[in-house]
């Protein structure tokens, strides 16, 4: 049985996180034209975003808003978040070993970044995408049990 | 009633502290970005950024949440329930927000002609693109005019209240998972 907390505060996530996705995906969600920059997409992530337009995916011949690794991260977020409840049903999630999991993730999104820049190896879209979409999803697992717990079923006998 | 509100600790140090360094970061970032832009030779080339500073300005701004909510469980030695790590993370986005833009026009005024060489240089670069000439025209149209809105008081306070939104809701979600990091109770 999934005991539901802070339901409220789950709502909200679930809104802003969706939201969040939804911009992302940039003007060709929204049926907007390719001119680069010109958009409040990416007036939005501006400030949390390189989006370089070589590093991030088109959707109906528009660049998104965010980066491939980004989109990874906002769109996994998403997906987790709603599926918190499913995910507390079938996995019993303990802190302690999701949170070595979102810094293992870090740390390889990081090493990923490093290692490229010294030119051992050439990451790309797709690759930043998969590390995004693991990040995303980490997070979201981190967050499953402050909103879902797993509670033992009352047996009853007789 | 009084004993309830004394047991709660202010964050109000955490906040600005993790607000400064995402401000301060975010700020040094986009200068850079904006030096190299404003230099590049006017080419679509110079969009085309890479190295390492290209990646780290992703996530750069989400981190002040979680520094905040960090700062406030060690020093006090407390845990707190996601809500409370929510409603740091959010102040500490839009007072990154704040502290940022007055960080950026109190670099405006010391060198005044950067945004004037950026834009410039972006005007360049659509000029030499490949694409039809009324096209380009409108484009470069509605740039100059972004631009020049951006400058004025009206375009400010609009960037500086965008910003103050999504950094306050990226920092209240990084919140939350700070306080699931550092801030939950063991047997959780």
């Amino acid at each position: 049985m999934i005991r539901s907390q802070e339901k409220g505060l789950y709502l909200a996530l679930l809104s802003v996180s969706t939201t969040l996705f939804i911009i992302a995906l940039g003007p060709g969600f929204f049926g907007g034209s390719s001119t680069f920059s010109l958009h409040w997409e990416y007036d939005v992530f501006r400030i949390l975003c390189h989006q370089d337009p070589a590093r991030s995916y088109s959707l109906d011949g528009v660049t998104m808003a965010v980066c491939s690794r980004c989109i990874g991260i906002y769109g996994a977020f998403a997906l987790g978040v709603l599926l918190m409840p499913v995910s507390a049903r079938f996995f019993s999630i303990r802190n302690s070993i999701t949170k070595k999991i979102l810094l293992s993730i870090l740390l390889l999104n990081f090493a990923d970044v490093l290692i490229n820049a010294i030119g051992i190896w050439t990451n790309t879209l797709h690759s930043r995408l998969l590390l995004g979409i693991l990040l995303g999803y980490s997070a979201a697992l981190l967050l499953t049990s402050g909103f879902f717990k797993k509670q033992e079923q009352e047996i009853s006998y007789g | 009633m009084d004993d309830q509100l004394q047991e709660t600790p202010n964050y109000w140090n955490s906040v600005f502290i993790g607000a400064f360094i995402v401000a301060i970061a975010t700020t040094i970032v986009g200068l850079i970005m904006l030096y190299y832009l404003a230099g590049a030779e006017p080419s679509m080339s110079m969009m085309i950024m890479s190295g390492l500073l290209v990646p780290v300005t992703c996530l750069v701004g989400m981190f002040g949440g979680i520094i905040a909510v960090r700062h406030y469980a060690k020093t006090f030695d407390i845990t707190f329930k996601m809500g409370t790590g929510a409603l740091i993370g959010l102040f500490t986005g839009i007072a990154a927000a704040l502290i940022s833009g007055i960080l950026g026009q109190l670099w405006n005024m010391i060198d005044p002609a950067l945004m004037d060489n950026f834009s410039n240089n972006m005007i360049s670069a659509f000029e030499n693109m490949d694409m039809p000439a009324a096209q380009r025209e409108e484009t470069i149209s509605r740039m100059m005019e972004n631009m020049e809105a951006q400058k004025a008081i009206g375009g400010i306070i609009k960037g500086v209240l965008i910003n103050a939104v999504v950094l306050g809701v990226v920092n209240a979600i990084s919140g939350m998972i700070g306080a699931k990091i550092f801030a939950a109770p063991d047997e959780e």
